[in-house]
């Protein structure tokens, strides 16, 4: 009896260890999806459909696959149906809470194979904002802050997105760096994606490589 | 007695009234000698130049040669030069509307204000098609040697909107292509 519960409790100290690590291997993180337009703004024409739809209901099929296959990640829309978004409302409640942001944008193309693009914030003079101690940025500089980990997300979104099995679906450009206006004051690692439909419909295609690129980028940033 | 008082009185009054009303019209100029003028020409040296309007069409550069008048004031080169690129712009339906420049402004730091009438940008077009559009503005002003270092979009003297890309803040005439 008491070899078996010696070996009893060398089995559980062993495993302890083990159970504890794949409990907490993953912290929770959060994951804000912009989808372009909202109440007032229709955004483009695609068919007889606007853009601000088509990117709510794409962004609610991804926040569905994200969190189907994942546990730690947690996806929230930036809007409902017939909401407004004010001018950096959306840069407060990502810098709040989103460990990621993604501003989502479709346009109406009849290339046979959409192109994807992604671009992330820049103003430019990016080499200069290395210093020291206490600095402070003013709101179209904040990206500066994470700079390094928007460079690597954006190219590790570039690289999920060109995977061989996409390859039929879309072509990828990017990343640039522009002064994108949904992106300005984002302090947490930010990323537009403007991806081409060829009718209001295809933009299911699009979802779950946006989706499987999303779980990538976050268990990368673990 | 009387009468001659009254004729002369008269008369003063009405000399007065004359020259008064010939100063009052610049009949009569008065210059003070110890002052020296110079006279300032009426326009600077204006000569014919050979231009070059960079655009993006068809997923590449495209370049136009014209000439057009040069003169010393970059404000008047700029709004010349802005003006021939949005009318090839126009030719070639790049812009879905005729846009013009209204008026170009150059601050002291280098910054040009470029005032439109309408928006250059087409709400419908790619983001990238949309910058492609303003890199191509800033190409043609910066290798055609007008020495500026930032330009800030206007469109009636307000500040230029869109939905994709900010222009709260001027642009570099370097732009942001790699």
């Amino acid at each position: 009896m008491k070899y078996y519960s010696f070996l009893f409790f060398v089995v559980i100290t062993i495993t302890y260890p083990f159970s504890v690590q794949e409990k907490y291997y993953y912290t929770q993180r959060i994951v804000v999806i912009d989808p372009a337009g909202d109440a007032k703004r229709t955004g483009r024409r695609i068919g007889d459909s606007f853009e601000r739809g088509l990117t709510l209901q794409c962004a609610e099929r991804i926040k569905e696959i994200v969190e189907e296959r994942t546990h730690h990640i947690k996806v929230i829309i930036t809007r409902m149906p017939g909401d407004n978004v004010y001018d950096l409302q959306n840069a407060t409640l990502a810098n709040r809470i989103a460990d990621c942001f993604i501003n989502l944008n479709f346009y109406y193309t009849q290339e046979i194979k959409p192109t994807i693009f992604l671009y992330q914030f820049s103003y430019g003079n990016d080499f200069a904002s290395h210093q020291s101690g206490i600095v402070l940025h003013s709101y179209d500089q904040a990206y500066k802050i994470n700079k390094n980990v928007i460079d690597h997300i954006c190219l590790l979104f570039k690289k999920e997105l060109s995977q061989q099995k996409y390859h039929a679906l879309c072509t990828v450009a990017g990343p640039y760096s522009l002064p994108i206006k949904p992106l300005i004051g984002i302090v947490a690692p930010s990323i537009t994606c403007e991806v081409g439909l060829k009718s209001k419909e295809s933009w299911s295609y699009c979802s779950e490589p946006l989706a499987q690129a999303i779980i990538a980028v976050m268990e990368e940033l673990e | 007695m009387n009468v001659r008082l009254y004729i002369l009185i008269s008369s003063i009054t009405f000399l007065s009234a004359i020259i008064f009303f010939a100063l009052y019209n610049q009949w009569i100029v008065f210059r003070s000698p110890f002052i020296v003028h110079h006279i300032m020409p009426q326009s600077s040296v204006i000569q014919k130049k050979q231009i070059t309007l960079y655009y993006f069409h068809g997923d590449k550069w495209k370049t136009e040669k014209q000439d057009i008048l040069w003169s010393e004031c970059r404000e008047k080169n700029i709004f010349q030069l802005i003006n021939a690129w949005l009318a090839v712009l126009d030719e070639e339906h790049i812009t879905t509307k005729k846009v013009m420049l209204q008026s170009a402004l150059i601050s002291v730091s280098g910054c040009a204000y470029l005032s439109f009438d309408h928006n250059i940008l087409n709400k419908e077009e790619t983001i990238f098609n949309k910058w492609m559009m303003i890199e191509g503005l800033l190409k043609t002003i910066l290798l055609n040697d007008i020495a500026i270092s930032q330009v800030q979009f206007l469109i009636q003297h307000h500040q230029m909107h869109d939905a994709h890309l900010d222009f709260s803040l001027p642009w570099s005439i370097h732009g942001f292509m790699k």
